[in-house]
């Protein structure tokens, strides 16, 4: 209420509380540092922008990540067009290294896993997976019939499984 | 297995990476703004309505009502001049000796405002290794640090900063990090000397050896010259943007203190490694 008001102070609260959240949802779509960074800028910049429209009544951080995963998926389109150049960094891999040995190591095999998927099928793997979008949603975001988006995820849940069997991480 | 599958899926969200502190502050300064945006854009039209009100009532025109001409709050996007980055480092697959190799250098002055020799700090491959890193000068660096502001016929590293005809090459950026071999990561990697040992660094370099395992820690934190941040070049991240000063560490994933080393645009190195690091 007071961010919608104007006060920076709320809006610094606002943003702590929601920033790395609306980032990991951008980077987990576009899985590159420096599309993340302007997909969740842009959409926390158009959150705060459009605050009176807000329904209070809702949570904000679900609204704040559909906003991030449309900003991300439009950042995807953009590059596939090719009017955005590969930008720094894309030559990393990005999945992070953890403290604890095993449980991480897994979770880095299978975040590998899902980056060396197909865009089509990472896309679905980590919107259902990761973002906790159903599939309605995700046929609303990726502008697929839901039966080709249930389709998609099964293809790569297939891939995956393939992958992770033979490294035993499943 | 499905639900195993779907299990080990949901974990692996964990691993996603967090931003980094320069992208936040740069998206916080924008977010403020744009709130900021908002409450001049209402001011804006309440003092419209106001002002419409006014010259319906008294019948003037709007030609005195100066502050409608005044422009909207702009942003203007700042970028940092601090670039701190942490990256697990792998050695290579191909009979690398599983040890770091850490040079530096102070810096060495030619005339009173250029450098022939930046102060520079480096943390390499051992000896035997494969080529996976070579750039310019920085021959098999995972990272490099330097500060001050290098000119054409500035160099570090000697005397490795050469080519196959011993030719010196130039300093191909002020810090870098091998892409190739280096991952972001977000572990802990503090910026101190403690349990190390060492001091200012030789004029003429200096150069030991760490033994370590194949996986290791690099942090490397700068204050530049100007905003900027570590642009993917050939193998690297790097920059060209001066630095006034730097610091570079390395540890072992366990945490034990490997390397610090920092550089100062006054041309100042110093260089602290473990104790069971030894001498070239």
């Amino acid at each position: 209420m007071l961010a919608r008001k104007g006060s920076s102070q709320a809006a610094e609260a606002l943003f702590d509380r929601y920033w790395t959240h609306a980032w990991r949802a951008a980077y987990a779509v576009t899985g590159d540092r420096s599309f993340a960074d302007d997909a969740a800028q842009e959409a926390i910049e158009k959150a705060f922008g459009a605050l009176d429209r807000f329904d209070e009544t809702r949570p904000f951080a679900p609204w704040l990540k559909r906003i991030a995963i449309n900003r991300a998926i439009d950042h995807l389109r953009r590059v596939r067009r090719g009017e955005t150049l590969v930008g720094e960094e894309t030559t990393f891999h990005t999945w992070e290294v953890g403290e604890s040995a095993d449980e991480d190591l897994r979770s880095w095999a299978v975040a590998d896993a899902v980056a060396a998927l197909g865009e089509s099928k990472r896309l679905v793997i980590v919107l259902h997976y990761w973002l906790d979008l159903p599939l309605e949603e995700i046929a609303g975001v990726l502008g697929l019939p839901v039966g080709t988006v249930a389709s998609r995820l099964a293809r790569a849940k297939d891939e995956l499984r393939a992958v992770l069997e033979e490294d035993r991480v499943v | 297995m499905s639900s195993e599958l779907e299990r080990r899926l949901r974990d692996a969200r964990e691993a996603l990476p967090t931003p980094e502190a320069d992208s936040t502050e740069r998206a916080r300064e924008r977010a403020v703004a744009a709130i900021a945006r908002r409450k001049s854009r209402r001011a804006r039209t309440a003092a419209l309505v106001a002002a419409a009100v006014v010259v319906a009532l008294l019948g003037v025109g709007f030609a005195g009502a100066s502050f409608l001409r005044q422009p909207f709050t702009t942003y203007k996007p700042t970028t940092s001049r601090i670039v701190d980055r942490t990256f697990v480092c792998a050695h290579g697959a191909l009979g690398d000796l599983p040890e770091i190799e850490t040079r530096a250098g102070l810096g060495i002055r030619e005339g009173r405002s250029r450098w022939k020799q930046l102060p520079y700090a480096i943390v390499a491959t051992g000896r035997s290794t494969n080529a996976f890193t070579q750039w310019g000068s920085l021959t098999y660096a995972y990272a490099w640090i330097t500060a001050g502001s290098p000119s054409a016929a500035t160099r570090i590293d000697p005397p490795y900063a050469r080519d196959l005809q011993r030719r010196e090459l130039p300093v191909p950026a002020t810090i870098g990090v091998n892409a190739k071999a280096c991952k972001r990561s977000n572990a802990r990697v503090p910026l101190s000397q403690a349990g190390l040992s060492g001091g200012a660094a030789s004029p003429f370099g200096d150069e030991l050896d760490c033994s370590t395992q194949r996986r290791f820690l690099i942090r490397v934190r700068a204050v530049l010259d100007s905003p900027t941040s570590l642009r993917a070049r050939d193998s690297f991240l790097a920059t060209k943007v001066p630095v006034r000063e730097a610091k570079l560490a390395a540890r072992t994933l366990n945490g034990k203190a490997l390397v610090y080393a920092e550089t100062f645009d006054s041309g100042k190195t110093r260089l602290f490694t473990a104790n069971a690091c030894v001498p070239e």
